[in-house]
């Protein structure tokens, strides 16, 4: 099965290619195609995966490729790596994608751009997948950035919005602002050492180490170079304001984004070149801090946050924030776990979010309410999501959550302690925005009646998927029960260890008593606000009002790299503009122009017309020679 | 539809499969000649013919070129590299010119590049009416001169056919240009000539200094028989570097290449940005380089700050352009910078970058100029003021417009990733290598120029295609690309999506010319 | 003949091309203009065949020259003639100060 991996990437681009060029005119073909190329990907990822599990544990590494270009001494390849990593990105890309498919046909029926739409989904898995199974860093930045061009394409797909114009054009900037660090980094690579493949890098780092001819500091500063394209893709600070703007484009697109594609491929990345990052503290100090920092900043933006999707997008970077900062403290297993368990509850929680806004055509959370009546499934779906993500036992989210804290608490990091209780905070902080939004959204009364009476469950392919997706936001984190420790034998970094210890489920319980009590008392905390309705929220946003502006405004992030680009960027540009036009063009060109007319009119002043003074000239000028040949 | 499409297989058919006997049996025909009789002899043609027929004979002549032109990238020898195909004819044998062609893998890249974008062209000037018979004729001709520019092996036929080249083209945006058209044609050719004067008296120079007293490129390359001193190629490597690189619009002469290319036509926009402008790079690499290796290694890290300014600033002054087509035409002026700025490098990996760049850059500019054309004749202004929403009408030009921006903006998977990702290997390395570390400091700045390209150019797209449409009364007329329309811009997109999907076919040709040419300066030590 | 000398040919000569030169740069009238080359001319051919004499009186070279300097005189004569009719048609004068047309 491994032998035909090539094909994973291959089919989509073909769908894609397949779509663009016959089947434009012809809906149903166009989806089948798509989802039929997805499924069968996903089929492969299934083969793929009971294969390596079939293989010796130590040796779950199969790679293949050919040559892309030939320069001596470097020779890029594009090939296939297909290891516990990739086989566990595989799974949940192709899954995932499968299901948002299968939920567009409901969701994005009555578009008239249908099949372009399916067209771009299928090359945007493609573009992931060839990201995922690259053996080379080379080949990783091509589906990197494809990935931002498909982003750019989707997020705006409806093109004809401004918004949605101005959001595809935000996210592929900023992307690419990150991919500027990540494309020097390669570069780093390929010079320092001469090849871009991950084995051959991999074994040049740990023998430079170990005879001292390689600094650490320097692969560390190729590492941080590299986590700059992780932080524009993954939407970390300084680079998140892409990813809530990122919400014009259609919903399942923004599951998609969120659950599995994109926004994972930054940890991905970081994962897969874990041996340079791991080469040295300074990087991975980098790395935890900037996850850990991007959790509790986003939870407290989300806290404030009225759009459905943008709720649901600051809480995407939040917990991408803590996969990061599982990476950056060394709980390798804890943040690919987290990013499976993640990408099962927010596919789910977008996908619930799009039927909802499928129901209602509206996205503020206030004009909502009471949806439980009308949306049972939605509901249900939904309630399982936010428990998930809110980290309450058993749900997927508790066991993955529980190990990165785990892995925060017993890391060896500079100040480890900070950031474990910002992460303890921040899941106080999750779960008190989700339950804010399920319970505005779901429970008490209709705010808007009209759009209420015209609310109604949505079709069938689009509850199949949250179905799918709520039964598995249950039981994906099992995978992980203690005792069985199933992902953490599969997935793992260096040599196997076991992180957290807990050997049966209350022990585990009991380990964690402190996130399971965060959690409870966010939720409590949550419903007497907008359950029970003890207290007022709109109170206390009176009373702390200038707080309360600070994080609905995102911190003013927005407006402060606005007035940056649009005072130096644009700045220069009006400089250089004036410089171009005045300096060089009319100044240099026109101006020697102007000096070689006027030079000519000087000149022209002896042409008098007069014969007999040129005559004279000649004469003049025989007699002068003559003169001066002769003495 | 079908006579179109059989004008263009039929001729490609026959010079595919006469190149092949050819190339099999003893060389009977001049290959190389024929790349440049052919449009000559079409414009003749053209000349007699009637004029409802000029345009079919340029589309056959162009398609005909094209199956050579593809024929000769399959048909070069990459065992044997070195030149091929050369024909020789002593023309002054006492002053050692000699009409010499031949190609090796860099040029033969060129050759097809020139092919492609005259087939493009001539199928994007199809609608052409205002005296459609001169145009063809000397469109043609732009060709003809072109062609024989990157096959001449002897510098005083290079010099030669490029002239030939610029007065064409000097008519051309005079008569059949917008706006400005005059004013911009005498600049335009006023600066190509000046560029042209530089190179000739450099040629001269070289030609008098050397022992060997020939135009052959080839004899002139070997230094030890030329004895071309060092403080001669220090003086005079700049001169020409200066020269050529007008040619390839480099700051500060670079207006004439926004000016010209906003009022010239179409085609001729496309034929100049694509194959006339690469030219510059192109003998840097083929002249300046192998003559005075010396000199380069001198000059070439200070002209590499230039070609770097030429990077940003054309893509900075990009950004607060008013009309679509100046902008395109910054853009290209930017990305010739990161063709020169490659070549500065003086290594392996930058020097094919520039290569690869040369190539990329042409069918990219001609495709982009092509969509440019298309939209400004359907919308009939290109003030970006004005623009709007366009996508909703003409979708297919939209996609394809998207296209070219990602193409224009290096985007893998196209053809511009593979020159620049080369181009900032060659100045990481040159720069690694410690011999001149003004390279460490150029890379990064250098990098910040995919970040600009991605503003202005998803800045352009949102302000023709995306948002809603401005001009309501626009809607209503406007049609979407027809057959004929797409066609050439959807030709030079998978030329495009060719290289930058499999790029080792024209990495290699393009490294047969340049690892000779790396061990023969030695780069920066 | 032998014993004059060759200065005294000279001297004819100097004369002569004075006077043209005169003719040449006083005169107004083109008409004398025309006279003042055409003496001019003489006095360069008196030039030649002295030296040619007095120098090497086998060789051709300077009545060849002569020959060559007379034939072309006639043929400037008659197209500087025609200017001159030319102008004098378009501007009713003969004087080569009105035809200043192509004044800088």
């Amino acid at each position: 099965m491994i032998q035909y991996s090539w094909l994973i990437p291959t089919l989509p681009a073909l769908a894609y290619v397949l779509i663009t060029i016959f089947t434009k005119r012809f809906k149903n073909i166009s989806a089948a195609i798509s989802i039929l190329t997805m499924a069968s990907c996903f089929a492969l990822a299934v083969g793929i995966l009971f294969e390596l599990l079939k293989m010796d544990p130590a040796s779950r590494s199969v790679t293949f490729g050919t040559t892309w270009l030939q320069i001596a001494p470097w020779q890029a390849n594009v090939g296939v790596l297909i290891d516990p990593l990739s086989a566990n990105m595989l799974l949940v890309v192709t899954f995932i994608s499968l299901l948002v498919q299968i939920y567009s046909l409901g969701y994005m029926h009555d578009d008239e751009r249908f099949s372009t739409y399916y067209s771009y989904l299928s090359l945007f898995t493609a573009s992931m997948l060839l990201l995922v199974v690259s053996n080379n860093y080379l080949q990783i930045f091509v589906g990197w950035e494809l990935v931002g061009l498909c982003s750019y394409l989707l997020i705006g797909f409806w093109y004809f919005k401004p918004e949605a114009a101005n959001a595809a054009k935000k996210a592929f900037v900023v992307n690419r602002i990150g991919d500027m660090g990540f494309l020097m980094g390669v570069v780093t690579i390929g010079m320092v050492f001469q090849t871009f493949d991950f084995a051959q890098v991999k074994d040049l780092v740990a023998q430079g180490l170990a005879n001292h001819t390689l600094a650490s500091g320097y692969v560390a500063g190729i590492a941080i170079l590299l986590f700059c394209g992780a932080v524009g893709k993954s939407a970390q600070f300084p680079l998140h304001v892409w990813l809530p703007d990122a919400m014009e484009g259609p919903t399942p697109v923004s599951a998609l984004i969120h659950a599995a594609t994109m926004v994972a491929a930054g940890v991905f990345m970081v994962a897969r070149t874990y041996n340079l990052f791991s080469a040295d503290p300074l990087s991975m100090t980098v790395v935890a801090y900037i996850g850990g920092f991007t959790a509790i900043f986003a939870a407290s933006i989300a806290l404030a946050q009225d759009d459905i999707k943008r709720i649901l997008a600051y809480s995407t970077l939040s917990q991408l924030g803590y996969m990061i900062m599982s990476l950056g403290v060394g709980g390798y297993t804890s943040g690919m776990f987290h990013l499976t368990t993640h990408a099962c509850f927010k596919a789910l929680l977008f996908l619930g979010s799009g039927s909802v806004i499928h129901a209602l055509h509206e996205q503020d959370i206030w004009k909502m309410g009471g949806l439980s009546k009308k949306m049972k499934i939605t509901t249900i779906t939904f309630a399982i999501g936010t428990l998930a993500i809110a980290g309450i036992p058993p749900f997927a989210g508790f066991f993955s959550k529980d190990a990165i804290l785990d892995a925060v608490k017993d890391s060896t990091i500079w100040h480890h302690e900070i950031l474990y209780y910002a992460a303890v905070f921040t899941a106080f902080l999750t779960a008190f925005y989700m339950f804010r939004l399920f319970f505005v959204v779901f429970t008490g009364e209709a705010r808007d009646h009209h759009s209420f009476d015209h609310a109604h469950e949505s079709p069938f392919t689009m509850c199949l998927p949250l179905v799918l997706l709520a039964g598995l936001s249950i039981c994906v984190g099992w995978l992980n029960w203690p005792g069985v420790d199933a992902y953490s034998k599969f997935v793992y970094y260096g040599d196997l260890h076991l992180e957290g210890g807990a050997s049966n489920f209350v022990q585990l319980l009991t380990q964690s008593w402190l996130s399971i009590v965060v959690a409870v008392a966010g939720i409590t905390l949550s419903a007497m606000f907008y359950y029970w309705r003890i207290f007022s929220a709109e109170k206390m946003a009176v009373t702390f009002r200038p707080i309360y502006l600070l994080l609905k405004n995102k911190y003013y992030f927005d407006e402060f790299y606005g007035w940056i680009v649009k005072t130096f960027l644009f700045g220069l540009a009006t400089i250089l503009k004036w410089f171009d036009d005045e300096v060089v063009d009319d100044g240099m060109v026109d101006g020697s122009g102007w000096v070689a007319r006027k030079m000519g009119g000087l000149l022209s002043l002896t042409q008098t017309g007069y014969v007999q003074n040129y005559a004279l000239v000649v004469f003049g000028a025989v007699a002068v020679i003559f003169l001066l040949v002769s003495f | 539809m079908f006579s179109v499409l059989a004008t263009i297989l039929v001729p490609f058919a026959v010079s595919f499969c006469l190149f092949h006997s050819v190339a099999q049996g003893p060389n009977l025909l001049p290959v190389l000649s024929t790349f440049i009789l052919a449009p000559f002899l079409a414009a003749l043609l053209v000349m007699i013919a009637p004029e409802k027929f000029a345009r079919w004979i340029s589309l056959g002549a162009a398609s005909f070129v094209l199956g050579l032109g593809v024929k000769l990238f399959l048909c070069y020898q990459t065992a044997v590299s070195g030149f091929q195909f050369v024909e020789e004819i002593p023309w002054l044998k006492n002053l050692g010119i000699s009409y010499i062609l031949g190609v090796d893998g860099m040029s033969t890249l060129m050759v097809l590049l020139v092919t492609c974008v005259y087939f493009a062209g001539a199928l994007i000037s199809w609608n052409i009416s205002l005296r459609r018979k001169e145009y063809f004729v000397l469109f043609s001709l732009l060709v003809s001169g072109v062609a024989g520019a990157y096959e001449s092996l002897d510098l005083f036929f290079f010099f030669l056919f490029y002239e030939f080249a610029v007065l064409p083209m000097y008519l051309l945006v005079g008569i059949w240009g917008t706006g400005r058209k005059e004013y911009a044609a005498m600049k335009l050719t006023v600066y190509l000539l000046a560029g042209s004067a530089f190179m000739l008296v450099g040629f001269l120079a070289i030609y008098f200094t050397s022992n060997v007293h020939t135009f052959d490129i080839r004899a002139l390359s070997d230094l030890s028989a030329t004895g071309l001193s060092v403080s001669f190629q220090n003086t005079w490597f700049p001169l020409l570097f200066v020269g050529f690189g007008v040619i390839s619009a480099l700051f500060p002469f670079h207006t004439w290449s926004p000016d010209g290319y906003g009022s010239a036509p179409t085609a001729a926009s496309m034929l100049h940005a694509g194959v006339l402008k690469s030219l510059g790079g192109y003998s840097i690499i083929r002249v300046a380089l192998p003559l005075m290796p010396d000199g380069a290694k001198h000059w070439l890290p200070y002209l590499a700050i230039l070609a770097l300014i030429n990077m940003l600033y054309a893509a900075i002054v990009a950004l607060k352009q008013t009309d679509f087509k100046y902008v395109i035409a910054y853009s290209s002026v930017s990305h010739c910078g990161t063709i020169l700025f490659g070549i500065c490098t003086l290594e392996a990996a930058g020097l094919n970058g520039a290569v690869i760049q040369t190539f990329s850059h042409g069918i990219v500019a001609a495709m982009t100029f092509a969509l440019v054309g298309t939209v400004y004749g359907k919308a009939h202004t290109r003030e970006l003021a004005k623009l709007g929403g366009l996508s909703k009408c003409m979708p297919v030009l939209g996609a394809l417009f998207v296209a070219a921006a990602m193409a224009n903006v290096g985007l893998p998977g196209l053809s511009g990733f593979v020159g620049e990702f080369l181009v900032f290997l060659g100045s990481y390395q040159s720069g690694f290598r410690g011999g001149f570390s003004i390279f460490q400091a150029l890379f990064p700045i250098g990098v910040l120029a995919i970040v600009l390209t991605a503003i202005y150019y998803l800045r352009l797209v949102q302000m023709v295609f995306f948002g809603p449409v401005k001009d309501p009364h626009l809607n209503e007329e406007v049609k979407d690309g027809s057959f004929i329309e797409i066609l050439p811009i959807a030709f030079l997109l998978i030329v495009s999506l060719l290289v930058g999907l499999y790029p080792k076919p024209f990495v290699d040709m393009s490294n047969l010319s340049i690892a000779p040419l790396i061990d023969h300066i030695g780069g920066f030590k | 003949m032998n014993n004059i000398p060759l200065v005294h040919f000279l001297y004819l000569a100097g004369i002569l091309f004075g006077i043209g030169m005169f003719g040449v740069l006083a005169r107004k009238n083109a008409i004398s203009v025309l006279m003042g080359i055409e003496l001019m001319l003489n006095a360069v051919n008196i030039n030649f065949l002295a030296f040619a004499r007095y120098w090497n009186w086998n060789s051709l070279t300077g009545p060849v020259f002569v020959v060559f300097v007379i034939t072309i005189a006639a043929a400037e004569a008659a197209v500087a003639l025609a200017i001159i009719i030319s102008i004098y048609r378009h501007l009713r004068t003969a004087n080569v100060d009105d035809a200043h047309y192509l004044r800088g």
